[in-house]
């Protein structure tokens, strides 16, 4: 029952965070995204709630494919998706349990009311088009393939942090992983705005335990290390490669925000060395 | 298959890859392992009657190998173990012909999916028989950009 709850919150918040993404009237994409931040936290309560219980969960869970085709569907779907979590609450005076049964009937509710908006929805139409670009055919299939492993690996990088946000006591060493899990957060917003653009939106694969746990801290930010450095040199090869001014000034502000991520991390391992 | 048609099914593949995931309860599992640069395919096989009736993939590895894995398992799911085995050598034989880069994210898909028919059969004389590794011998295609 728990690891279920927990994967089908999982499973919520990453449909409202991609439908956030998908839908073209933004003031609609934002609501969902506010909405998402709102599970994510859930996810996080649980976890918390998990880890001081020792109960077992597990970040791992099924695929997910985006079908819906126009926004009402899009409201839809993640309704669905919210209703499977509720479907698994009930009143029991537990504080935690009162705010995710009152946050999940407030977004249904919002949620079901627009259902019926038929704007289309062009995510997944595989266009191949940003607006008001004509990139030529090598910075096209560089940028494409550069979206799909990034934004794999910044979704990556929020489970781990995440993940390993619970296994720390040390203040700082908290404060730093937030500071990641946001970073990636903006990123993986960036890239999947972008993917949406060329109709190419979708949800990574889901990620490991053998890839977000780990034995050692230490092992883990050394590695986290060295994937920055190989996230820095794509962002850098990308901005070089794409021919393109305002994409590579992107490319190259993302490369930038990199630099920080490694002095944190650094920081992180002379705290617990 | 025409270029565009080919370009919109390996998009389609890059979008939402199949049979991605792991068996709990898998008949076999194998590992296809890149000692470069850590890269990993593991396959999870369920076999009933000689045939391949669920086969799952899982990666820490490049897009590349993701549409790989995609495209092999969506492949073999359902053929027997006979004729999987036949097209994966086939598969490995169209490759030799291929720069080892470019070859070496479907050949770690292939050599999983040897791995995990070798645990099928090490599991019949020992139920507890460990789970093979197989190395491959070339570097994929961006890692070996990153190191240029």
């Amino acid at each position: 029952m728990a690891k279920r709850l927990f994967t089908t919150v999982h499973e919520g918040w990453l449909k409202l965070l991609f439908a956030s993404f998908a839908v073209e009237d933004r003031s609609f994409g934002e609501r969902l995204y506010d909405f998402s931040e709102i599970v994510y936290r859930h996810l996080r309560f649980i976890e918390s709630v998990y880890v001081k219980k020792k109960i077992e969960y597990s970040y791992e869970r099924p695929a997910i494919e985006l079908s819906f085709t126009t926004e009402g569907e899009a409201a839809l779907f993640c309704e669905e998706a919210l209703g499977r979590i509720a479907s698994q609450l009930s009143p029991s005076g537990d504080p935690l349990a009162a705010r995710l049964i009152g946050d999940l009937e407030y977004i249904r509710r919002d949620l079901a009311a627009r259902s019926s908006i038929e704007a289309k929805v062009t995510a997944f139409d595989k266009s191949l088009k940003l607006p008001g670009k004509s990139l030529d055919k090598s910075s096209l299939d560089a940028l494409v393939m550069f979206l799909f492993e990034e934004s794999y690996k910044e979704y990556e990088l929020i489970i781990v942090y995440s993940y390993a946000q619970t296994t720390v006591d040390d203040k700082r060493l908290t404060e730093i992983f937030q500071i990641l899990i946001d970073e990636s957060k903006y990123h993986l917003k960036s890239f999947a705005r972008m993917m949406d653009q060329l109709g190419i939106l979708a949800v990574p694969r889901m990620v490991t335990q053998e890839i977000y746990r780990f034995d050692s801290l230490k092992e883990f930010l050394l590695n986290g290390i060295e994937e920055e450095m190989g996230a820095k040199e794509q962002c850098r090869a990308l901005a070089e490669g794409v021919k393109d001014e305002e994409l590579s000034a992107f490319f190259d502000f993302i490369n930038r925000q990199e630099d920080y991520h490694i002095a944190l991390m650094k920081e992180a391992l002379q705290r617990i060395d | 298959m025409q270029e565009s048609e080919l370009y919109d099914t390996t998009m389609d593949h890059m979008m939402n890859p199949r049979n991605y995931g792991k068996i709990e309860d898998a008949d076999a599992v194998g590992i296809g392992k890149n000692p470069q640069n850590g890269e990993m395919v593991i396959i999870y096989l369920v076999l009933k009657e000689g045939r391949v009736e669920d086969i799952r993939f899982q990666a820490k590895a490049c897009m590349t190998t993701i549409i790989a894995g995609s495209i092999f398992t969506e492949t073999i799911k359902g053929a027997t173990i006979e004729e999987a085995r036949e097209l994966t050598d086939l598969m490995l034989e169209k490759l030799e012909g291929m720069p080892p880069e470019e070859a070496a994210c479907s050949e770690l898909v292939a050599e999983a999916f040897f791995a995990a028919l070798e645990h099928f059969e090490a599991r019949a004389e020992d139920p507890t028989a460990p789970v093979p590794t197989r190395m491959i011998t070339g570097t994929c295609a961006i890692e070996k950009e990153e190191e240029e």
